[in-house]
């Protein structure tokens, strides 16, 4: 994460073997009274939370529980709290937007996906804005969403797109849904990536109900100055500048892959998988081949390669639709049309074992 | 003459929102440049590897390129945070408390 703190209290003494210690009589009488204000400390802690919980009662799991900080562009997370769950609108539009975003994007999951929050579990949502100055990036930290304002030269702020705060609350879900995670770089990398673009624009459908022949396609729309570009990504025709931004380098083939890209860039190829297979199956994108995206997370593992999500993919089609499916069909298509994965070949179907070329058999 | 330049990558964004700070640590406040310096030596930073990348990075975690110029010498460092020395780590806290490019 960028340079940034993290406030943390724990507490790994039980209280009964610190007032132990203090009494043993091994201890000095300076070293006795640290340890009976250690104690003391423990139990102001034990109440708070104890507060804490009485507090929190009336929210069920599976409710929304939101939590918008302010940074107040500094780097120590996550900051001033701003607005908590079912508190009114503040005045402050990044927090505002923060929390609405953070609302559908939770929403979306729960409806569609029947999967409550981040972990599956209600896990609160915390979100910081005004991180750092003019920071050009917004991140999931691996604990809660965090925002900056840009830098109002090439970005002006990223809480205002759905589709933003939806990519990054995404790369949560991400995280406890393949088992593992996803590792951050190489192909598991751009997988990550493609995952959570691929989620941020079925979001932004969903709350538009936009069918696959109405939306947009596009990641970041809007956050960039128009000086710089239109959008940050396209799904529906990656790298081509005219659409997103001068300097857009994605692949949408495997004859393009960058073989040390950044994961942004590869990220591409696997995003053009998913538009494809959508837009085949028509209707709303989140129905089928969001469903079959989706279901297809815990059949990953932490360095999975654009081979194994095709196969994942795949597979999460037979599941939700059965074998041969036209779902199936078509995800498999997707994968060999941005060529991941390569058709059957004539003599692979006559029975020549695969990897031996045709008509040179060993 | 000391000439630090630190590019952060990564997040939402990755190479389209990727930032730079160059600071010329003669155009600082003497005490601002004098912590700089005494951190760059305290990282031993031209004699760390090139590269000092994460096991198995996520999403959280940001790339970044220190370059240091220093009296004729020269040399750069990619890292994650975390697979970086903690003079280094602090080292990038306080480049990144200044404005970008």
């Amino acid at each position: 994460m960028p340079a940034s703190s993290y406030r943390c209290l724990c507490c790994i003494i039980p209280p009964r073997m610190l007032r132990k210690l203090a009494d043993s009589g091994s201890c000095s009488p300076a070293e006795r009274q640290q340890l009976l204000d250690q104690c003391e400390l423990s139990a102001q802690l034990r109440g708070q939370r104890a507060v804490y919980s009485l507090l929190m009662t009336n929210l069920s799991a599976g409710e929304k529980r939101r939590s918008i900080y302010d940074a107040q562009h500094q780097t120590t997370l996550p900051g001033k709290l701003q607005r908590d769950e079912g508190a009114p609108p503040g005045k402050d539009d990044a927090a505002n937007q923060a929390y609405e975003h953070a609302g559908t994007t939770y929403d979306f999951f729960r409806s569609v996906f029947q999967r409550n929050s981040i972990d599956n579990k209600g896990l609160r949502i915390d979100s910081s804005v005004h991180f750092q100055k003019q920071f050009n990036n917004a991140f999931w930290n691996g604990q809660q969403l965090v925002y900056g304002d840009g830098d109002g030269k090439r970005f002006h702020g990223f809480t205002h797109a759905i589709d933003v705060v939806a990519h990054e609350l995404s790369h949560g879900i991400t995280q406890y849904a393949v088992p593992g995670g996803l590792v951050y770089e190489g192909q598991s990398g751009a997988l990550n990536e493609s995952i959570s673009d691929v989620m941020g624009s079925l979001v932004k459908q969903w709350q538009l109900k936009q069918s696959v022949n109405q939306a947009d396609w596009l990641i970041g729309a809007d956050i960039m100055t128009p000086a710089v570009g239109l959008a940050l990504r396209s799904l529906a025709d990656p790298g081509n500048p005219a659409l997103t931004w001068s300097g857009d380098e994605q692949p949408k083939h495997m004859a393009g892959y960058l073989p040390d890209g950044d994961v942004h860039s590869n990220s591409g190829i696997p995003n053009h998988a998913f538009y494809l297979s959508a837009v085949a199956l028509q209707g709303y994108a989140w129905e089928k081949a969001g469903a079959i995206w989706y279901r297809a997370l815990a059949l990953l593992t932490p360095n999975a390669s654009f081979a194994e999500m095709a196969r994942a993919t795949e597979q999460a089609a037979l599941l939700l639709y059965g074998i041969d499916s036209l779902e199936q069909r078509t995800v498999r298509s997707a994968w060999q049309l941005v060529g991941v994965t390569s058709p059957p070949q004539p003599a692979a179907a006559a029975g020549v074992p695969a990897g031996f070329p045709a008509g040179n058999p060993a | 003459m000391t000439r630090l330049t630190l590019r952060c990558s990564g997040g939402f964004t990755g190479p389209a929102g990727a930032q730079t700070r160059s600071i010329d640590l003669a155009q600082l406040p003497s005490e601002q440049a004098q912590r700089l310096t005494q951190l760059l030596d305290a990282s031993q930073f031209f004699s760390l590897p090139p590269q000092l990348h994460k096991a198995a990075p996520q999403s959280g975690d940001f790339l970044y390129d220190l370059q240091a110029e220093q009296d004729g010498r020269l040399h750069a460092v990619h890292y994650h945070l975390d697979a970086a020395p903690a003079v280094l780590r602090q080292l990038t806290e306080q480049l990144s408390g200044y404005p970008p490019d």
